[in-house]
């Protein structure tokens, strides 16, 4: 059990430490942030939504005003945790491989829904957009994280037991 | 697990709506341990700090004779640090005999709230070491800090920003109702 939890704390130190180095988002992080920003944009234009969209910048073309996708808005940080937690858990190969597809999935569903709601926030109202920014999405996604993986931590036992 | 989860996620906007209206005094009591906390961590700086509604501005004040005179402000929004709270009293409230946890409830909050504190004196002193650079000091000669003291102290504050507020609330929750946790992932899915 200790084993397992320092080896979560190392494997998450370092992968943050991997994030430090990339602050300005021109590595490994930039084509995540376009990825994202390229799948909020087509989902707003599947609803007819209005916006345009320029590397990881969604702009509305009615006002101009723009959310821009960086780090810290990627979900880097609830996936890694994710994907760390279901590593160290002992369980088998297959189940892990199976609940971080799925979980990774699942957060950055969720991280499109929250870009495409802060967009929406932003045209609206900028006060609104800085609070469900920096305090209420965040801690949602936290939740969802949670979700996944005590989801996950039921379904495994049997997965592993068919395996 | 549905309907907890469900709860958890009712309450979380009530507990952040509670917790966003406490801001204020959050963020001065953030900026007095700051105030407290800073001056040995950076005994050779000259700097002071402004409350501003829910931020704080480190200035750090450049002395006249250097190339740049004047001041170097670094905002910081401490409540982003702190922001872990309503998420771990949206999930101790969620989970059942609550007040009979209460001594546990209350210390967890002062945990997290703790964790938040020091998160903002970290970025206070990542500010401050970014005035120190602008003022081009050698690092290595400040109270033996060496050069890559910059780097640890922005992974600091990544942490504490960005980690601690998603990670502490949970994992304090987990420590005081484990038995909760396990049969919640033991029971057969409803």
């Amino acid at each position: 059990m200790i084993h397992r939890l320092i080896l979560f704390v190392v494997i998450l130190t370092l992968g943050i430490g991997l994030e430090t180095w990339d602050l300005d988002h021109t590595q490994y992080q930039a084509p995540w942030n376009a990825a994202l920003a390229f799948l909020a944009e087509q989902s707003m234009l599947f609803f007819k939504g209005a916006v345009t969209r320029a590397g990881n910048q969604l702009i509305d073309p009615v006002t101009n005003k723009s959310v821009l996708v960086l780090g810290g808005c990627n979900g880097f940080e609830a996936t890694f945790i994710l994907i760390t937690a279901i590593l160290v858990y002992p369980s088998c190969m297959k189940a892990k491989a199976i609940g971080i597809s799925v979980g990774v999935l699942a957060v950055q569903i969720l991280n499109v829904v929250r870009i495409i709601c802060l967009y929406f926030l932003n045209i609206w109202d900028e006060e609104m957009f800085r609070f469900a920014h920096l305090y209420f999405w965040q801690s949602l996604i936290m939740l969802d994280v949670m979700g996944v993986l005590f989801i996950w931590l039921r379904w495994q036992r049997g997965a592993c037991r068919w395996a | 697990m549905k309907r907890f989860f469900l709860q958890s996620l009712l309450l979380f906007p009530l507990c952040l709506a509670v917790w966003f209206w406490l801001g204020d005094w959050q963020v001065k009591v953030a900026a007095q341990i700051a105030l407290h906390v800073l001056p040995y961590l950076h005994p050779f700086a000259d700097y002071d700090i402004l409350v501003e509604g829910k931020s704080i501005n480190f200035l750090m004040l450049i002395p006249p004779h250097a190339p740049d005179p004047g001041s170097v402000r670094g905002k910081s929004y401490p409540l982003l640090q702190l922001s872990g709270i309503p998420l771990y009293m949206a999930l101790m409230l969620a989970t059942p005999n609550v007040m009979k946890h209460l001594k546990a409830f209350v210390i967890g909050i002062m945990i997290v709230a703790l964790s938040g504190f020091m998160g903002v004196v970290i970025e206070g002193s990542r500010h401050l070491l970014g005035g120190l650079v602008m003022l081009n000091v050698d690092l290595k000669k400040l109270a033996g800090l060496p050069s890559y003291a910059l780097f640890f102290a922005k992974y600091l504050e990544l942490l504490s920003m960005l980690v601690l507020p998603l990670l502490l609330p949970v994992a304090v929750w987990v420590c005081q109702r484990r038995d909760f946790v396990l049969n919640m992932i033991a029971s057969k899915p409803s």
